[in-house]
This record gives C-alpha cells, structure tokens and sequence, in this order.
C-alpha cells in the first residue's frame, strides 16, 4: 500500500520553480532566458545595468523564475551573482534555491542579524539574500538609509545584483527599490495579467521615476512565440519604449 | 498491530497521568493484538507543562525498563508536535524527536484556524532534513476533503486515529477518515490513547479489513510503520 517510489516522485514544493537554466541548459525555455543580459546590456550600451529589479503588476506572473533564471545565466557567463529577496511579504526565493528563509534582510534592516549571516550559497553558484521573518511594514524597513547603503556595498562585491520584488499593483515596496536600482525588469503573464493591470503598474512605475529596461512575457502560449520554432518559447523579452 | 500514535507515558503530557494508569493501557493494546507501541508525547502545546527532549528521554528509558519487567512489547520514543512559530528554530537546533530516530515527524496542527502558510512549514521541514506525517488528518473542521488531497500534494503522509474510522468521534470526522483510507491517501493508523480515550485499534483493524480489504488493513496498521520507523 505505501508506494514509496510515488513518494519519491517529485511534490509540489519540489516542482514549484525550475532554474532551467541549471536543470535543462539546452532547452528553448533555458535559451529565452540567455536573451535577456543581452537585451539588458543593449537597453545602455555605455553603462550596462549592473543592479536590476525584476518586478510586475500581480502576483503569480513568474518573477521568481525570472530572477533565479537570469542569476543562473549571469553565473554562466562566468559573473559573481546575488540575488536578494525583496519580497519581505510573500518570499520565494529560498524556496526556488531550496534554503531555509533564516537570517533574512529584514532581520538585518531591523538589526536581529549582521551581515555576515546574511549572504547564502546555493548550489547554482549564484548567492542569494533571503527576505526573512515577515514584518508588518515593509515599505518602512525598505525606505531605510540601511538598505540603500547594503545595496551600494553589494554592488562592489558583485559583478549584478538582482533584487526580486513584490508586484506593484499590491504594494508600494517595488516603487521605493526603483530608486536605487540602475534598472527595472517588468514581467508579465500572458495568460493572467489583463491590459489595465499592466498599464496601471507601468504608470506607477513611471510616476516613481524608474529606469524600465523591458518588459518579459511568462506563459506565451504558442501562437504568439513562435517565430517559426516549432516548440515555441515560454520566455519572451521585448524592449519597451514610452511610446508603446 | 503497530500502535503508531499514544499518550501512554506517564506525567509529561495530558495522557497517563500514573504508572498504573499507563501500564492499564499497555494491558489494553497487548490484549488488542498490538506488539509495538510508538510513544508520541505532546511537544510545544501551551496548555501543557514543558518537557525537554532530555527529560523526555530518561522519562521513556525509565519507564521502558519497568514496562519490559512486566510485558512483552516493544516501545519507541517520538513527539506529536503541536505547530507554533518555534518548531521550525527548534527542529533546526535538534530540539525536538522523531519517531523512532527516523526522519519522520508526527505534526499536530492548530484546532481552530488553519496554519497561514503551511506550505513553507513543510518546506523548512523538507530542508531540514524531515519528513511530515500529519496527525490525526481528518480532525481539522476546516480542511475539507479537497483541501485534503491539496495537503498531500505537499509530500506529507497523513495518520488517521482509529476511534475516527470507527465512529466514536461523530459521523463527519468517520466519513472523512473512510474517504481518505478509500483514496488510499492514508499511511498510518493509530489510538491517540490518552487516558481519557477509548483505544478501538481491533474494530478499526476489523472494520477496514471488512471495508477495504485485509490487505490495505495490513498496510495501515502495521506494514507501513515498520517501514517508515526501521521496526524490526
């Protein structure tokens, strides 16, 4: 009656994110990933975005994978990566890179924790800043001169910085971190996110002056992404500009 | 028979409460058929008086020692764990037992109102080294059957007490109980013997032999936990 080789198989917790670009470097899904350095590196050809916030309108529109997966394509570009959980709310990343969520940024912002605890290996060779204990006012924690002040020391320890953050449409907190990001990724589902949605965050975006590099589409059904490729991307970037 | 859930050892839980109390009760599952007993005392319940995980120790290998001068059967040490903001910080510092030192924890979830995340409980303890077996599964009102089989999706094995398959604790908990052991999404049985609490292992082990089977009964009351808690 006890199957245990049904209970090996994989579970939900273990299928939550892929970092394909790790897991499955040859397939396409890991391939849309590579694009996006490049596009990065185009959107300021004289000085490339270095610190980068991935963000979108709602929830559920794949940011995590995002994140992990552009972390994953900068380490295998040979960059000294960190990724921070910006996400004090609703984290994630210790889930995708599979660590405990202790010792996180905002035990730090609220001084429980120094910073020698704070940085995390993980196994893709990228390190990561785990958000931590949840607080009841994250925009407060993260307005904090602290938190700009570890940003600026991560950014000369690392090669990027990628910093994982709520959706705007929820919370402020991605507006505030768009101040001292160099840019803005935008990522949005294509089959959960309505028009209105993404325009709305675009403009709060907007209003609070962040640098947009691009948006990503997640979940691009075939149709729309096949450029003739049979299989079709999942990951698509495109270059936003105001006029769109 | 295993017995895989009992509040059989005395003064550290709301179960037995004297020797003879407890050795009453090992009389009860020795005359039910039952060769081994898990002994899974309360752990992090704020209504009960707290027990170190030393404590616990000497308390079971005392009380072992008087138990095998008298009977023949077998005990093991574990914990229910009552979920609180603790557990994860405690099982990180080795804090708290497993059944039988294997990786396998019994988890006990809050009766009012459902734990925010569970997801992330079940994580941490993944990442920690452990694996979860939810006590008395059916017992939570606010879990309906579909919330169920979303819970099992998380990877966690789900006990269920034997008064619930045989109806002692109400109709609804009974139908719930049968329906998982029906989508075999149940792994273990056991009485959940406090003192106050009838043990009806038998009838339970009768009644789903005649509902579902000897085989699955086999596998419920006995062959799984041998092989989840290294019971020789």
């Amino acid at each position: 009656m006890f199957d245990f080789k049904k209970f090996k198989k994989k579970n939900r917790l273990e299928q939550e994110y892929n970092i394909v670009v790790a897991t499955k470097p040859n397939s396409a899904y890991a391939e849309s990933f590579r694009k996006i350095p490049i596009d990065l590196k185009y959107s300021s050809v004289d000085n490339e975005p270095r610190v980068i916030q991935i963000t979108s309108s709602v929830a559920g529109e794949h940011k995590t994978t995002t994140a992990t997966n552009l972390a994953a394509v900068y380490v295998e570009l040979g960059k000294k990566v960190i990724l921070v959980d910006c996400d004090l709310r609703k984290p994630k990343i210790h889930r995708a890179v599979e660590i405990l969520n202790d010792d996180g940024l905002s035990s730090f912002l609220i001084d429980k924790v120094d910073k020698s605890q704070l940085i995390k290996k993980t196994k893709y060779n990228f390190d990561v800043i785990n958000a931590g204990e949840v607080v009841p006012f994250p925009h407060v924690v993260l307005r904090s001169e602290k938190f700009q002040k570890l940003i600026k020391e991560l950014r000369d320890m690392y090669d990027y910085v990628i910093l994982d953050c709520p959706p705007v449409l929820l919370v402020t907190d991605s507006l505030i971190i768009s101040e001292v990001v160099d840019k803005t990724l935008f990522v949005i589902n294509q089959q959960l996110t309505s028009k209105s949605e993404t325009k709305e965050a675009i403009t709060l975006l907007r209003e609070a002056n962040a640098d947009l590099a691009g948006i990503i589409l997640s979940n691009v059904s075939r149709k729309v992404s096949n450029y003739g490729y049979r299989y079709g991307y999942r990951y698509k970037y495109r270059y936003y500009s105001r006029k769109e | 028979m295993i017995d895989v859930h009992t509040h059989i050892l005395p003064f550290v839980d709301d179960g037995s409460e004297s020797l003879e109390e407890s050795f009453r009760m090992i009389e009860r599952e020795i005359s039910l058929g039952i060769t081994d007993i898990i002994i899974t005392s309360h752990a992090l319940r704020l209504d009960l008086k707290k027990v170190s995980k030393q404590e616990l120790i000497d308390a079971f290998t005392q009380f072992y020692t008087l138990v095998q001068q008298k009977y023949d059967v077998r005990l093991y040490l574990g914990q229910e764990i009552a979920y609180s903001d603790k557990m994860i910080s405690l099982l990180k510092n080795k804090e708290l037992l497993t059944i039988n030192n294997s990786e396998y924890l019994l988890l006990e979830l809050p009766y009012d109102e459902p734990i925010n995340d569970i997801d992330e409980v079940i994580f941490s303890c993944r990442i920690l080294g452990y694996k979860v077996i939810i006590a008395h599964v059916e017992r939570y009102y606010y879990y309906d059957f579909k919330k169920l089989v979303e819970l099992k999706k998380l990877g966690v094995l789900f006990q269920v007490n034997s008064n619930s398959i045989t109806g002692r604790s109400g109709k609804n908990i009974q139908k719930t109980a049968l329906k998982l052991i029906k989508g075999k999404m149940v792994e273990l049985v056991g009485s959940d013997v406090h003192a106050f609490r009838h043990n009806d292992m038998d009838e339970a082990f009768s009644l789903v032999s005649r509902r579902f089977g000897e085989e699955m009964a086999d596998w419920l009351f006995s062959k799984n936990a041998k092989q989840l808690f290294n019971i020789l």
